[in-house]
């Protein structure tokens, strides 16, 4: 089992986003789709609004629209970043490395270590995850991770399951050294028994189908159910485990992050949980789900609305496509 | 032997679908009923898992079951019943 223990001497600086233009509300679902109860959907997904990238736009176009969003508040600059971690499951090329297409396009000093990794919905904890353990480890003194997803291109227009819930966005975070532990401990794990129930098939190297002049399927497929069951097997055990390895209760957590997956996740993990309803930050409704852009949009937008507090400790959950979780805390200590 | 599983499935099955009992026969499935769709299919996941106390999710295939028999034999076999 995979775990990764510690505090690291790191802090979250700063967080911006970015959405396309284009938003798509349910009413727009149902002229597509005349047979589909919208309400029902709603009640499943919790979702009003998603966001389409437009034809062209990448993920990493997203991020670079975060990105320098975030430059241009002020709360960070370019010339400080050191190292650049990109996650997505939309990469503008099997090769090269996006991050190293972002590293120029962003116009960062050729002495930024950058790469990609290819994580969903755990992504940004795996993210800071890996920029802690980075700064800890000496090798950069402050990071930008860009976690940006466009999964809506890969959802048939007629997927009842999918269509509802993902939408398409841009985040960079940027995480630097600081005095005190700021980030961690974290708990993270795999089970890759379930990868073929969130796929995109036919998406890499590995083909299949497509014989007697068919054309191969290469639409996301998520087998709602199992994934569900999945969420309730690993999630609650996940957070447990990780309040128990940093010897805390749920009751010192402030604000619980989850990965803003659907309504009835969320719903079910905080039943499970026991948890009080004003701890949980739900951000669901007019971003819909982001994959890994989740967790940072929704602290940036509890920032914005003043739900988030100087020192806070919040618990940060992610989990999902692989399958992959991971959790962490993390104290809140923003630069602004 | 399922039987003593049936009844406390059907009456779950039955709630989630939001149904009277009697239309959710031993025989029902995502066949037979409509509202067992696949969002119908998910109430019924969270309400057993409500149900048996979380205990669910400890169920291998749990999830595919998509029958009233199905379900009672998974339950019964992992011990909740």
């Amino acid at each position: 089992m995979a775990q990764a223990a510690g505090r690291f001497h790191a802090r979250i600086s700063a967080i911006e986003y970015a959405l396309p233009q284009r938003s798509e509300e349910n009413s727009a679902l149902q002229a597509d789709n005349p047979d589909w109860d919208l309400g029902k959907i709603y009640r499943k997904t919790g979702v009003s609004r998603r966001y389409v990238a437009a034809p062209g736009q990448t993920a990493a176009d997203l991020c670079v629209e975060a990105a320098e969003k975030l430059f241009a508040s002020g709360a960070a600059r370019r010339e400080e970043i050191s190292a650049l971690l990109f996650c997505t499951q939309s990469p503008d090329y099997a090769l090269p490395t996006t991050a190293c297409v972002l590293q120029d396009r962003l116009g960062l000093s050729t002495r930024t270590l950058a790469f990609d990794f290819n994580l969903g919905c755990s992504g940004f904890v795996y993210g800071l995850a890996i920029a802690g353990s980075l700064i800890e480890g000496g090798l950069c003194d402050c990071a930008l991770l860009l976690c940006g997803e466009t999964y809506t291109k890969y959802i048939s227009p007629n997927d009842r399951t999918c269509r509802p819930i993902f939408s398409d966005a841009g985040s960079a975070t940027v995480i630097e050294r600081s005095a005190r532990p700021l980030i961690g401990p974290f708990d993270l794990g795999t089970d890759g028994s379930g990868f073929c129930n969130l796929m995109v098939p036919n998406s890499g190297a590995r083909q299949q189908g497509g014989g007697n002049g068919q054309v191969k399927d290469a639409h996301l497929k998520m087998d709602g159910p199992s994934v569900f069951m999945f969420t309730l097997s690993a999630v609650p055990q996940n957070v447990q485990d990780l309040l128990k390895k940093a010897g805390a209760s749920q009751e010192a957590v402030d604000l619980f992050v989850f990965h803003q997956a659907s309504r009835v996740v969320l719903d079910s993990i905080a039943e499970n949980l026991k948890l009080p309803p004003e701890k949980i930050i739900r951000d669901l409704d007019q971003v819909g789900n982001t994959v890994s852009a989740t967790i940072p949009i929704a602290l940036r937008r509890a920032q914005e609305q003043g739900k988030l507090k100087m020192g806070q400790r919040l618990l940060l959950c992610g989990f999902g496509v692989g399958y992959s979780w991971g959790s962490c805390l993390v104290e809140w200590e923003p630069r602004t | 032997m399922i039987s003593g599983a049936l009844s406390p499935v059907q009456e779950v099955v039955a709630d989630a679908l939001r149904l009277p009992k009697e239309k959710v026969t031993e025989e029902a499935s995502m066949e037979t009923l409509p509202e067992w769709d696949s969002f119908g299919h998910l109430n019924i996941l969270v309400a057993l898992h409500k149900r048996f106390d979380g205990k669910t999710k400890e169920i291998p295939g749990l999830a595919k079951a998509t029958s009233v028999k199905r379900l009672a034999e998974l339950i019964r076999e992992g011990g909740l019943l």
